[in-house]
């Protein structure tokens, strides 16, 4: 069932999932991916979403006509059980979280900024975690599984995170 | 890499308000991937969607953003099995209307017409009428339907409209889980978590009908994980006219006032809410008064992904005053409710409910009415089973379930139901149901509450007057519905959807009022009229919706409704009645228009068919709502436009017919 998102008759609060689709539209700003990553200079950034209907919904609205360094952003959706193809982040929501460790598991080396929204999502291999803190979303970073997975994370997204794990390596 | 194949799947969706679209788009990729691609998607003005303006805000603005919660596990109302349709808050906003009631005339399939300025008949699927007795309404949780005459008090019903989450409807039975009476219909008014509905708001208007409205709210917090809301509203309506001119002193006030808490615990898995409102009124041109109070509380804890389980309990008091009767009914209701998942195919849903209700009706305000007791105290004790099986995971579900009831009136109720849902693809979902359904008798039906004269009286035997009075039937038994259902969903392009649900209902021992016995009397003696389940009806028809967004900032939606009833049995002018009380057909056309983010502009016409006495009519209400700077909206609404005035339902207790005007009202409103 859907929820109102009446934008601007609520402009100063905003639903849980418009505010992380704005972070996973962010992200590609504040990442950097292995050349290999990238089929061509102008392939698209692929966002792919684990997720219930009106969460890829709110990712979809936040993409939007929006290109990062000359590349298209993309959504692909993803049924659970199954795998992701060509993708740059991936989002598992927290329904779908049961699907995470597996998954996670699977793309340890793959190139793929994973981000999640349960507890144990750095903890099962997950690169960013937004958490919801005090009405707000927070950043949690695992740069170990970064490091893996050969994204670097710029350090302003560093800075505004509120938990960065493993940064001696 | 592969190419992506770009497939504008969501271009229509995003203009920054709950689409109708969404909820007919599907939840599940059924097989593997879905691909859709942003490039070039609808023509969506970036300047209406909030989240593309979110997604302009740097990293660091974003971590400051406050946010609202999304319920973790929602049902997906494109797999339901049934004919739902739901008004969410921003529909509300946009549709003007000031009343509940109103509201609702925007549901594809309802039948609403307004009977004076403070008295509506709601129904669907027919049997509408002043006193409609087969649609179930509750608000958060709680049975607004009054045992006393087996039907809902619309004005006493207002809510505070910018906190309501959704309006739910659904057309047809809902007996299995929500009880006797959910006959035709079922409403469900849900209001947000104080946690979706922090700060403050105030508003403010007044026009020529709705003649003043205002009311605030403001919501804080607790502790971190503690929320509250406090709120206040006042309405005035003006008086309607005959057609002649004449007021018809309807005019009617209401005050409201009230709170609620919310607490979550345990990372949301378990949410406590707690919940009061008061309210008093003036009725009818101030001759008569209402008021009434609520409290209830609730709480829901998640156990595990497939289990969770609610305890809710409420009390309810209601006083009214009107021309007919003094009387007040308090509603004591304990539930319990259980989900959890058996097996991988299995989630069954069961529960148990008891509800104490006392009705006393004090004191008789018209000549018509007799008290006989004064006081009927009535048990309510009722269990649900359900179970959805899912025959094939995301394509073919089969939901059986009942509900087992015992009342004061009939003793044992049975309301099963089968549901059964198929997704042939990922965007289209058929549905079937068979259901049975009773509206039990009420208490001036069934028990020695009051004696109602219906009208003039009569010559008989032996040439004496008697007056016709319709008395208890002790042996009146429940009316009883098998429903049968058929429905379509289908998302056939990208900008589109299509909603059909068709339904044969057959209907036994509908209550008729059949004359009995002279009883000499002096001066006038009393002509008995007693309650009999002597009608039987069968009723065919449907719903169909189209709902299409050209562009994102331009939603459309047209609706079609068909109404086939014959009810045959004695008395025949019984009969007759109930047959021509709803429209046959009924066509409602909605538009709704973002110039900007800062103007929109809502627009629909009305076609409802003749019912008994009442002509057909057609009507418009249009809304211009400015938003000069994001807190601040200010609205124009002008409603039933066509036409100086017109008839919607004539009155079953002999008053004048009313008319409904023409009316413009503006208001503004303030959030901080």
């Amino acid at each position: 069932m859907d929820r109102q998102t009446a934008g601007f008759h609520r402009a100063t609060v905003s639903s849980e999932y418009q505010v992380k689709a704005a972070f996973l539209v962010n992200f590609p700003k504040y990442a950097e991916w292995p050349p290999e990553a990238f089929a061509e200079t102008n392939s698209p950034i692929v966002i792919t979403v684990l997720a219930e209907t009106n969460v890829a919904e709110e990712v979809q609205k936040a993409i939007r006509g929006r290109a990062v360094n000359g590349r298209e952003i993309v959504l692909q959706r993803l049924a659970s059980g199954a795998e992701p193809g060509v993708c740059h982040i991936l989002f598992i929501s927290a329904a779908e979280q049961r699907h995470s460790p597996a998954l996670l598991a699977k793309l340890k080396n793959a190139s793929i900024l994973t981000v999640g929204e349960s507890e144990d999502f750095l903890r099962s291999g997950g690169i960013i975690n937004l958490a919801r803190q005090d009405q707000k979303i927070a950043l949690q970073v695992n740069l170990k599984a970064a490091g893996r997975a050969r994204i670097k994370i710029s350090s302003k997204l560093l800075t505004v995170a509120k938990l960065v794990e493993g940064k001696e390596e | 890499m592969k190419p992506l194949r770009s497939i504008p799947l969501m271009g229509a969706i995003g203009s920054g308000r709950g689409s109708w679209v969404n909820k007919f788009w599907n939840k599940t990729g059924v097989a593997g991937l879905v691909l859709f691609a942003a490039g070039g998607v609808g023509a969506a003005d970036a300047g209406s969607s909030s989240t593309n303006l979110l997604a302009d805000l740097p990293l660091e603005d974003l971590v400051n953003v406050k946010v609202t919660s999304v319920s973790k596990k929602e049902e997906n109302l494109n797999d339901a099995a049934a004919a739902i349709f739901v008004l969410n808050n921003d529909d509300l906003q946009r549709s003007g209307a000031t009343t509940v009631a109103d509201a609702l005339r925007l549901v594809p399939g309802m039948q609403v017409a307004a009977i004076d300025s403070g008295n509506w008949a709601i129904s669907a699927r027919g049997f509408n009428s002043q006193f409609a007795n087969k649609l179930l309404v509750m608000i958060d949780g709680r049975t607004v339907y009054s045992p006393l005459f087996s039907g809902v008090y619309w004005d006493a019903q207002q809510v505070f409209l910018d906190d309501v989450d959704r309006i739910e409807v659904i057309r047809g039975p809902g007996a299995t889980v929500w009880g006797a009476n959910a006959v035709d219909g079922v409403i469900n008014i849900l209001t947000k978590s104080a946690r979706d509905t922090q700060g403050g708001l105030i508003y403010a208007g007044g026009g020529d009908v709705h003649l003043a409205q205002g009311g605030a709210r403001y919501g804080g917090q607790i502790s971190e994980n503690t929320y509250y809301r406090v709120y206040g509203t006042y309405q005035l309506n003006d008086d309607f006219q005959t057609t002649s001119g004449r007021s018809t002193h309807d005019g009617w006030d209401l005050e409201k006032g009230g709170f609620r808490v919310d607490r979550y615990i345990h990372d949301d898995s378990g949410h406590l809410t707690w919940q009061s409102d008061a309210y008093g009124g003036t009725l009818a041109n101030r001759t008569g008064d209402l008021n009434g109070f609520n409290t209830l509380g609730r709480w829901t804890q998640r156990i595990s992904e497939h289990s969770s389980y609610e305890v809710q309990g409420y009390f309810d008091h209601t006083y009214r005053n009107d021309s007919l009767a003094q009387a007040a009914v308090e509603t004591a209701d304990l539930s319990w409710q259980h989900t959890f998942g058996l097996g991988e195919h299995n989630d069954v849903n069961w529960g148990l409910g008891y509800r104490f209700t006392d009705s006393r009706v004090s004191k008789a305000n018209s000549p018509a009415v007799t008290i006989v007791d004064h006081n009927v105290p009535l048990n309510l004790f009722s269990a649900f089973v359900q179970d959805e099986f899912k025959i094939i995971p995301d394509r073919l579900f089969l939901t059986l379930g009942t509900k087992v009831e015992h009342n004061d009136f009939t003793g044992f109720e049975v309301q099963p139901s089968a549901r059964l849902s198929f997704k042939p693809a990922e965007n289209q979902t058929v549905w079937a149901a068979v259901s049975r359904a009773v509206r039990t008798p009420n208490e001036v039906e069934s028990k020695n509450i009051i004696n109602f004269a219906l009208g003039p009286p009569v010559v008989g035997p032996g040439g004496g007057l008697y007056v016709p009075t319709l008395i208890n039937g002790m042996n009146v038994k429940s009316e009883v519905l098998w429903a049968y259902e058929l429905g379509y969903r289908i998302q056939p392009g990208h900008h589109v959807s299509v909603d059909v649900a068709t339904f044969y209902n057959d209907y036994s021992h509908l209550v008729s009022n059949s004359p009995e016995d002279f009883i000499p009397g002096t001066p006038v003696g009393i002509l008995e009229v007693e309650p009999f389940n002597t009608l039987r009806a069968e009723s065919y028809g449907g719903e169909a919706v189209l709902t299409v967004a050209p562009t994102g900032s331009w939603r459309l939606s047209a609706s079609y409704s068909l109404l086939m009833l014959h009810v045959q049995g004695e008395p025949a002018s019984d009969a007759r009645t109930l047959e021509l009380n709803a429209p046959t057909h009924s066509v409602v056309l909605r538009s709704g228009y973002d110039f900007t983010h800062r103007v929109s502009l809502d627009a629909d016409l009305r076609y409802v068919d003749k019912v008994d006495r009442i002509a057909a009519y057609v009507t418009a209400d249009i809304r211009v709502s400015f938003r000069p700077i994001p807190n601040l909206e200010l609205a124009l609404v002008g409603q039933n436009l066509l036409e100086d005035h017109h008839s919607e339902q004539a009155s079953l207790i002999g008053a004048p017919t009313t008319e409904v005007p023409r009316g413009f009202y503006g208001t503004i409103k303030w959030r901080f």
